[in-house]
């Protein structure tokens, strides 16, 4: 599947205007629906699903028109119907091999694993010392040992035990990102010397 | 739309793929509607990786895991850096636990590094020290006292593991009883394997024989945890023996450190690269 173009800038105000009257409230459902989409692509084991968020919101983009006037209820599962297709159709391309190997590793050899272990730190050492303090608290031992420091890091924090969960969550999916690209620029220095 | 409460395991098993039809649609919808959902949906499954890391997913959980989310690049790459991050804070937790303070932040590799060096020599000169004499100190201790007991019990835990594991046995430790259990990788014990250490009066060491499912490892780490996984102590560089049962890891507990309870022993095999790769979980019994 080609990567997917960019909305141009009246389909995109034709889409946020069918989402909502006010604006902000439209780009705040738009963001949403978007998030939604790539969260279902990716629990749905499709690789790129970013990729087939974009698309979905393209296509549904290209048949604003059509729909506004006669569609009603959440948008959102207007699009939830097109990404259905859409799964279709990837899964339709997708060629399947018969066995996967378990626990395939994407890093094949010591020096995919230094890689990983110094952007890893290399992350670590950006994230702000309070990021730092909930990482380390949050995810350091296990369960009975980690709920007791979570209750006191609660406290220190003033957060609830779920609003600590969520921040832990954030700096770890911060922490994710930071890691992927800092791979990918490592790769495509490495692509550039050979 | 009825807002329909998703729990964190049927959220699983949608992850898994493992969930009707119905129940998929609508976890789906509520995708693109609810914000939080989504990121509950994210958390959960962040928190599915590092169980799976953490070798905490039932067998069942695992194969569903190992053949349906981790037919990606992407999902395996996620697993990998879980697998990173929990090496990294599994040095730090064992930073904190010989050093006793607070750390400020995750420390750096090479630190670490030397750090294990320094503790390495102070563990040795610990090692003079009867470690029997120590524990009974700590019993009797005050309870009000400002030590915290639970590093401070660690520590002991582990000097005496290190005493016993090491490749020279000494006089003391021939002096006292052995008991011997073996136990089979969780995944192929029998339900009817003995997992059972009884603790006498006399103080005796418990050999327990910790069979592999197969040995390309260089040497071993075996984490002594409760039923739970709180991680009491860890004790590495273990190597394999070949037994008429075949190979296992020999670890050697001490009895007179040891309370009655529910216990595991979570192995992990390090690679000629120096990094680690889960083997097994072995779980046992300690009663009186």
């Amino acid at each position: 599947m080609k990567k997917q173009r960019d909305l141009t800038q009246p389909e995109f105000d034709r889409l946020l205007a069918w989402l909502d009257e006010d604006r902000d409230h439209a780009a705040d459902k738009y963001e949403v629906i978007r998030r939604g989409l790539i969260e279902l692509f990716d629990s749905r084991c499709c690789s790129d699903a970013e990729d087939l968020a974009d698309r979905t919101i393209n296509i549904v983009a290209g048949k604003v028109d059509q729909i506004a006037p006669a569609y009603s209820g959440e948008p959102g599962l207007y699009f939830y119907g097109v990404a259905k297709h859409v799964l279709q159709e990837y899964f339709r391309e997708k060629t399947v091999p018969l066995e996967m190997p378990l626990a395939a590793t994407v890093t094949e050899g010591p020096d995919d694993r230094e890689n990983l272990f110094q952007c890893l730190d290399i992350c670590l050492e950006q994230l702000s010392p309070e990021d730092h303090e909930t990482i380390l608290t949050y995810y350091l031992e296990a369960k009975r040992a980690r709920i007791d420091m979570r209750q006191n890091l609660t406290g220190h924090l003033g957060l609830t035990s779920n609003a600590l969960r969520v921040r832990a969550h954030r700096i770890r999916k911060s922490l994710e990102k930071c890691i992927l690209l800092c791979l990918e620029q490592r790769e495509s220095g490495r692509n550039k010397s050979n | 739309m009825e807002q329909r409460f998703f729990d964190d395991a049927l959220i699983r098993k949608y992850l898994l793929g493992n969930i009707s039809q119905e129940d998929q649609e609508q976890i789906e919808q509520r995708l693109l509607i609810d914000e939080e959902f989504s990121e509950k949906l994210s958390m959960t499954r962040i928190d599915m990786v590092d169980d799976y890391v953490a070798a905490n997913l039932s067998a069942k959980e695992r194969e569903e895991f190992e053949k349906h989310f981790l037919s990606t690049p992407e999902h395996v790459q996620m697993v990998e850096i879980a697998r990173a991050l929990a090496k990294r804070l599994m040095e730090c937790s064992r930073d904190l636990a010989m050093t006793g303070g607070a750390a400020s932040k995750i420390p750096n590799p090479y630190y670490i590094r030397h750090l294990k060096a320094i503790i390495s020599l102070t563990a040795g000169m610990i090692l003079l020290v009867t470690g029997y004499s120590v524990w009974e100190i700590i019993k009797h201790r005050h309870p009000n006292s400002p030590v915290n007991e639970a590093q401070e019990q660690r520590a002991i835990l582990e000097n005496e593991l290190v005493k016993l594991n090491r490749p020279a046995t000494g006089p003391a430790q021939t002096a006292l009883a052995v008991v011997t259990l073996n136990l089979k990788p969780i995944l192929v014990r029998d339900l009817g394997e003995n997992r059972s250490l009884v603790i006498s009066k006399d103080p005796s060491i418990f050999e327990l024989q910790l069979e592999l499912p197969n040995d390309k490892y260089q040497n071993y780490r075996a984490s002594l945890q409760t039923d739970e996984g709180v991680e009491l102590a860890v004790i590495d560089a273990l190597t394999a023996k070949t037994l008429s049962t075949g190979k296992v890891v020999v670890f050697k507990l001490p009895s007179w450190l040891m309370r009655p309870g529910s216990y595991q022993i979570k192995l992990t095999g390090v690679l000629m690269s120096g990094q680690y790769e889960d083997v097994s979980v072995y779980p046992f019994e300690i009663t009186k």
